[in-house]
C-alpha cells in the first residue's frame, strides 16, 4: 500500500498516518485502495494533500458548500478562506480508531421516496483503506448518529478555526 | 434491465431540451435539426409509455374529497429532538394538549393547525393523504441547523444558526406540509422539472397557507417564502419570492438568490437535484402572475387550479409544459372553456416562457 505523506503533527492526519491498512481490512463498501487510486480517478478522488472533503448541496435554502481539510492541518472554506487547525483543536477532530469506523460507513443512504428539502451531505476521505466516498440525503433515517456526529464535528472544527484566526 | 438503462439515458437527454425546445427546433431547426427533435420526442413519447405500464397496480393516489366543514380536524404529533439527529425524538405535544411553552413545538402545531385548515376548508381534503393522517413534527433537530425538511412521513425543522429557527415562518411549514401533499397525491420526482415542480407547488400552497390565515387578498400579500427566518446577518428578505424571482437575498455568504423567472434563464445544473430550488422561480412567478391578474383571494381561483392540477395530472416525470398544460385544462374544466380564468392562466405561462 502507498504511504500517505505526513507532514504535520494534527491528529486529524495523524489518524491517517497511524493506520496502515491491509488488503484484507478493506471494507465493504464504496472505498478504493490507495494503490488504485490512479486508475479510479473518476469515480472517487481528491486533490492533492486532502485528507477530508465535505460537500453539501440542496436544502430548502440550496447552497452549495466544500470545505477541504489538508494533512498539514490546513482547512479551506466555501468562501476560499484558508485556516489552520491548531494542535488542540486538531486533537478533537477524528481520531484514528473512528477514521476506520467512518470507513464501516461507507456507502449512500438515499432519500427515502418522497422527501424534499434534504440537505446531500458528501464526505470524502482518506481512510486506512483507501479513499472512501460517503453521501448522505440527511432525511434519510438509515443515516447513523455516528455519521451526524462526525460530520458535525468536522463542521465545529472548521468553525473553531475561523474564529481564531 | 438494460432497456431500461437505455431508455434513463435518453431520459436525461430529454431532461436537458425541454418539450417546449423540442417544438421550438421542430418549428425553426434545419433538416438535421428537426429529425433529431422528432426522434428526441419520440423517444420521450416511448418513456412516457413505460412510466405509465410502471405506475402502481392500484392507480396514483388522489385524495378523497370532503364535503367543506365535514373533515375530522387535524391530528398533530409535536417531537423534541434535543438537538440529535434521531427522529422522532421525545413527544412534547399531542392533538388537544395546551401549549408545551415549547416555542419552537408550539409554532410547529399551531402552524401544521393552520396549513390542515386551509387544505380542509378550501379543498376539502383531510390531512396530507386525504385519510386523516397524523401531522408528525420534530423541532430542535440536530444542533444550529439551518433547514428543514419532509422526509416522506414527519417534518424536521433546525433551530437555525444564520436563520431564527424555522418554525418561526408559517410559510415554511405550509411549504414543508405541502410536500407531503405532492407525495400523496401521486408525487413528483425530486429531481430536475419534476422536481421544480414539487418545490413549486410547496412554495405556492406554504404562501396561500399564509395568506388564509391572514385573509389576505393577492395583491396585499408579500408572496415571500421564509421571511420570518431571515437572520440579522442575512442580507435580505427570505428564501425566496414568488413576486420577483431572485431578489430575495443577495449576501456575501449565501451569494444571490439564483431564481429565474422566465425560461430565458432557466438553469441546468447537477447540484440540488438539478436545480430544483432554482426552476421552481419560473413556475412560482406563472401562478404569482395569475393570482394577480385574477385578483382577490388567492386560493379562491388559482389556488383551485392548482390543487385540481396535483391532483389529475398523474405523472411523476410531469415537465413545466405538462403542468402547464394540466392548469390550462383544469382551468377550462372548472371555470369554461374560454373563460377569463383559462385565458389568464394560459397568459400566465407565456409570459415566463412555457408556452
Amino acid at each position: 500500500m502507498r504511504p500517505v505523506t505526513l507532514t504535520a503533527g494534527c491528529l486529524l492526519l495523524l489518524a491517517v498516518s497511524s493506520c496502515t491498512g491491509t488488503p484484507e481490512s478493506v471494507p465493504q463498501g464504496p472505498c478504493i485502495p490507495i494503490e488504485e487510486e490512479q486508475l479510479t480517478q473518476e469515480m472517487i478522488t481528491l486533490p492533492e494533500g486532502v485528507v477530508v472533503r465535505q460537500r453539501t448541496s440542496g436544502g430548502l435554502l440550496p447552497v452549495e458548500r466544500e470545505w477541504l481539510f489538508y494533512s498539514d492541518g490546513r482547512i479551506r472554506h466555501p468562501n476560499g478562506d484558508i485556516t489552520r487547525l491548531e494542535q488542540d483543536d486538531a486533537a478533537t477532530v477524528l481520531s484514528a480508531e473512528e477514521f476506520r469506523s467512518l470507513e464501516r460507513l461507507a456507502k449512500d443512504y438515499p432519500a427515502p421516496p418522497g422527501s424534499a428539502d434534504f440537505v446531500t451531505m458528501d464526505l470524502t476521505f482518506r481512510g486506512p483503506a483507501g479513499v472512501c466516498a460517503i453521501t448522505a440525503a440527511d432525511s434519510s433515517e438509515q443515516v447513523p448518529d455516528q455519521l451526524f456526529d462526525y460530520w458535525d464535528r468536522l463542521q465545529q472544527a472548521a468553525r473553531r478555526s475561523l474564529q481564531k484566526r | 434491465m438494460k432497456k431500461m438503462h437505455v431508455h434513463n439515458h435518453h431520459c436525461s437527454i430529454q431532461c436537458i431540451l425541454p418539450p417546449h425546445m423540442l417544438e421550438s427546433i421542430k418549428t425553426r431547426g434545419n433538416a438535421e435539426q428537426r429529425k433529431m427533435a422528432m426522434e428526441l420526442e419520440q423517444e420521450g413519447l416511448q418513456f412516457r409509455d413505460q412510466r405509465v405500464a410502471a405506475a402502481p397496480a392500484g392507480g396514483f393516489l388522489v385524495a378523497a374529497v370532503h364535503a367543506l366543514g365535514t373533515t375530522a380536524g387535524p391530528n398533530r404529533e409535536v417531537y423534541d429532538g434535543k438537538s440529535g439527529s434521531s427522529l422522532p425524538g421525545a413527544l412534547l405535544r399531542s392533538e388537544g394538549d395546551a401549549p408545551s411553552g415549547d416555542r419552537e413545538a408550539d409554532e410547529a402545531y399551531d402552524g401544521a393547525g393552520d396549513t390542515y385548515k386551509l387544505y380542509a376548508d378550501v379543498f376539502g381534503r383531510d390531512s396530507l393523504d386525504g385519510n386523516g393522517l397524523t401531522l408528525v413534527s420534530t423541532v430542535h433537530h440536530r444542533r444550529q441547523y439551518d433547514n428543514a425538511f419532509w422526509n416522506g412521513s414527519q417534518m424536521a425543522y433546525g433551530d437555525g444558526n444564520l436563520f431564527k429557527p424555522l418554525t418561526r415562518s408559517l410559510s415554511v411549514i405550509g411549504h414543508e406540509l405541502s410536500h407531503g401533499v405532492v407525495q400523496f397525491s401521486g408525487g413528483l420526482v425530486y429531481q430536475d422539472q419534476p422536481g421544480a415542480l414539487n418545490e413549486h407547488f410547496a412554495d405556492v400552497f406554504g404562501c396561500l397557507t399564509e395568506q388564509y390565515k391572514k385573509g389576505q387578498d393577492a395583491s396585499d400579500a408579500d408572496w415571500l417564502i421564509g421571511a420570518e427566518i431571515i437572520g440579522p446577518d442575512i442580507q435580505g428578505d427570505a428564501l425566496r419570492s414568488m413576486k420577483a424571482p431572485g431578489t430575495a437575498y443577495d449576501d456575501p455568504l449565501l451569494g444571490k438568490d439564483p431564481q429565474p423567472f422566465h425560461m430565458d434563464s432557466y438553469v441546468s445544473s447537477s447540484s440540488d437535484n438539478g436545480g430544483v430550488h432554482r426552476n421552481s422561480g419560473i413556475p412560482n412567478h406563472a401562478f404569482y402572475l395569475l393570482a394577480m391578474m385574477l385578483g382577490g383571494k388567492a386560493w379562491e381561483k388559482a389556488g383551485h387550479i392548482w390543487y385540481d392540477a396535483i391532483q389529475s395530472i398523474n405523472n411523476p416525470h410531469a415537465q413545466f409544459t405538462d403542468w402547464a398544460d394540466e392548469t390550462v385544462s383544469g382551468a377550462s374544466q372548472r371555470f369554461g372553456a374560454g373563460s377569463v380564468e383559462m385565458l389568464l392562466t394560459r397568459r400566465a405561462w407565456k409570459l415566463v416562457g412555457v408556452y
